[in-house]
């Protein structure tokens, strides 16, 4: 967690007493959590960082309300979580058995979705982009193409990999790169 | 990775058309009763979002900042900026800027030699560690400024740039796009036997970052330049901090203002060795509590230049350009 709840309680204080400007701390605290968030749920990223601005408008106008003693992380994923499923009503989209089954998933690991975000590690994040310059060539073209949409079809015939196989090359990344973060801070790979 | 992971990532990525239903009913099984699992899941959804976003451009948030900007007071600097910027005086800023690198290559301001990670891109800010990381490589299509020095905090603008892709040999040193510094643009006459520079300029205001002001930072700059040409160039890089309470020139803002205004500067400028090759810079200071705004200058200079006029470059690029701000232990 970026915060500890003393730190968070005093900017949450200051803010409510009329210092707007402390919120910037929250922002840069949160920001990348939120849009990670967001971004395992949603496919562009224009929708990523509008409903990311969103959430941290509504966290803005509801602070007085929010309880210090609680988790501000788990209650930014909530107004994240509660906007997400505003847009999807007024984006309705046709859906199918797999849609059906997809938010299903989504709704069953959502608590797991913060603690996955507290397994990460603020410094860490900072020497990700350094591991991710790191990875093999052919990883790194996975990574750089994500997992989504239509993109993957070019990734095949680019790469002469077959879906499952990208897949898997994608989780021996996420591997990698984890390895890479842990162990990054203290070595040549961190932001230095 | 198990096949239970493979499959549920797919559907979440929409890449499934159907599944029989008794594999649906053993998945959905599967996530109920196996804690582990769903947390796995959730690791490598997570994860790939974070990579994606650590990817990407940090957004813009307008309306945000208009709400939090109403009551902040100072923003001096930015807002100055954009109110004199139409009446900008280019030529005269440029010979100033020329000035200054003339000046600092003559050894007037103490250099620090240093031997140190996407355009517009990602700022990192620890308020445990108490630092502020920034990385830079070009990534995606930005709001560069051409007429000088950049007119807002985390903003690029300089002389001629522009963002392109692998060309002439050269590919980016991280990622797919890089920087190509094309001119000084310079348009007044050079004293003979000057050298001539295209300077790329990167504003941050520390106030945004809550360093401590008890504490001692150093800032350690970082770039990485390329010359796939034939002309004898150098490179360069630069950190200025300007205080809090600056004095805004009234028409422009000017490298020679910049100077004069700085509290601390550091420097480093190096010859190219290797055509093509891409070649590490790095410079350092300490920053001083009372600094406000940050500036980073990299560029590069014509070595060879000896007549009037503006220096053009070919072939000339940037990337992995980055920024650290860290507390003395």
């Amino acid at each position: 967690m970026a915060l500890s709840h003393s730190e968070v309680s005093k900017i949450v204080e200051s803010i409510l007493a009329g210092d707007k400007n402390q919120f910037r701390i929250i922002i840069h605290e949160y920001e990348l959590m939120v849009r990670s968030y967001l971004a395992t749920k949603l496919y562009k990223q224009d929708q990523v960082d509008d409903l990311a601005q969103e959430t941290f408008i509504t966290a803005y106008k509801k602070l007085s309300a929010f309880d210090t003693e609680k988790s501000i992380q788990s209650w930014l994923f909530g107004i994240a979580h509660n906007h997400l499923r505003n847009y999807f009503k007024t984006t309705k989209r046709r859906t199918n058995a797999m849609d059906n089954f997809r938010e299903h998933i989504f709704s069953s690991i959502d608590e797991e979705l913060v603690q996955a975000s507290a397994n990460v590690k603020d410094e860490q994040m900072a020497s990700l982009l350094h591991c991710i310059n790191k990875l093999p060539d052919k990883l790194s073209r996975i990574i750089e193409t994500g997992l989504k949409g239509l993109r993957l079809d070019t990734l095949e015939t680019e790469l002469e990999m077959n879906r499952n196989a990208i897949y898997q090359a994608r989780y021996r990344a996420n591997e990698l790169l984890r390895k890479c973060i842990q162990s990054s801070c203290s070595e040549e790979g961190g932001l230095s | 990775m198990n096949k239970d992971l493979k499959d549920l990532l797919k559907v979440c990525y929409g890449d499934v058309e159907e599944f029989d239903e008794s594999r649906v009913e053993q998945l959905q099984q599967r996530l109920e009763e196996d804690a582990d699992f769903r947390q796995e899941l959730a690791d490598e959804l997570y994860f790939n979002g974070l990579v994606q976003e650590v990817q990407t451009k940090t957004p813009r948030w307008l309306k945000i900042d208009k709400i939090l900007e109403s009551e902040e007071e100072g923003n001096r600097l930015e807002s100055s900026v954009m109110n004199d910027i139409t009446s900008y005086d280019r030529k005269s800023s440029l010979r100033r800027r020329f000035q200054l690198i003339s000046t600092l290559a003559a050894g007037l301001c103490v250099g620090f030699m240093g031997t140190s990670a996407a355009y517009g891109k990602n700022i990192f800010v620890s308020l445990k560690q108490q630092t502020m990381s920034f990385f830079e490589s070009f990534e995606q299509d930005i709001d560069y400024y051409d007429h000088g020095v950049p007119i807002e905090a985390k903003q690029w603008g300089g002389d001629t740039a522009l963002v392109v892709q692998a060309e002439n040999g050269v590919s980016p040193l991280h990622g797919k796009s890089m920087l190509k510094m094309i001119s000084s643009t310079f348009e007044g006459e050079l004293t003979a036997g000057n050298p001539s520079n295209s300077n790329v300029f990167y504003m941050l205001d520390l106030k945004k970052y809550h360093l401590d002001p008890s504490k001692t930072y150093i800032c350690k700059g970082s770039a990485n330049f390329t010359n796939a040409s034939d002309q004898v160039t150098h490179y360069g890089i630069q950190i200025l901090s300007l205080p809090v309470d600056a004095e805004m020139p009234h028409k422009q803002i000017s490298a020679q203002w910049l100077m004069d205004q700085s509290l601390t500067f550091a420097q480093n400028r190096l010859p190219f060795k290797e055509r093509g090759a891409w070649e590490n810079i790095e410079t350092e200071t300490v920053l001083p509590a009372e600094s406000r705004y940050l500036i980073l200058l990299v560029y590069v200079l014509d070595a060879e230049k000896s007549v009037v006029g503006p220096s053009k470059f070919e072939k000339h690029y940037l990337d992995k350009v980055s920024i650290k701000i860290s507390p003395v232990e």
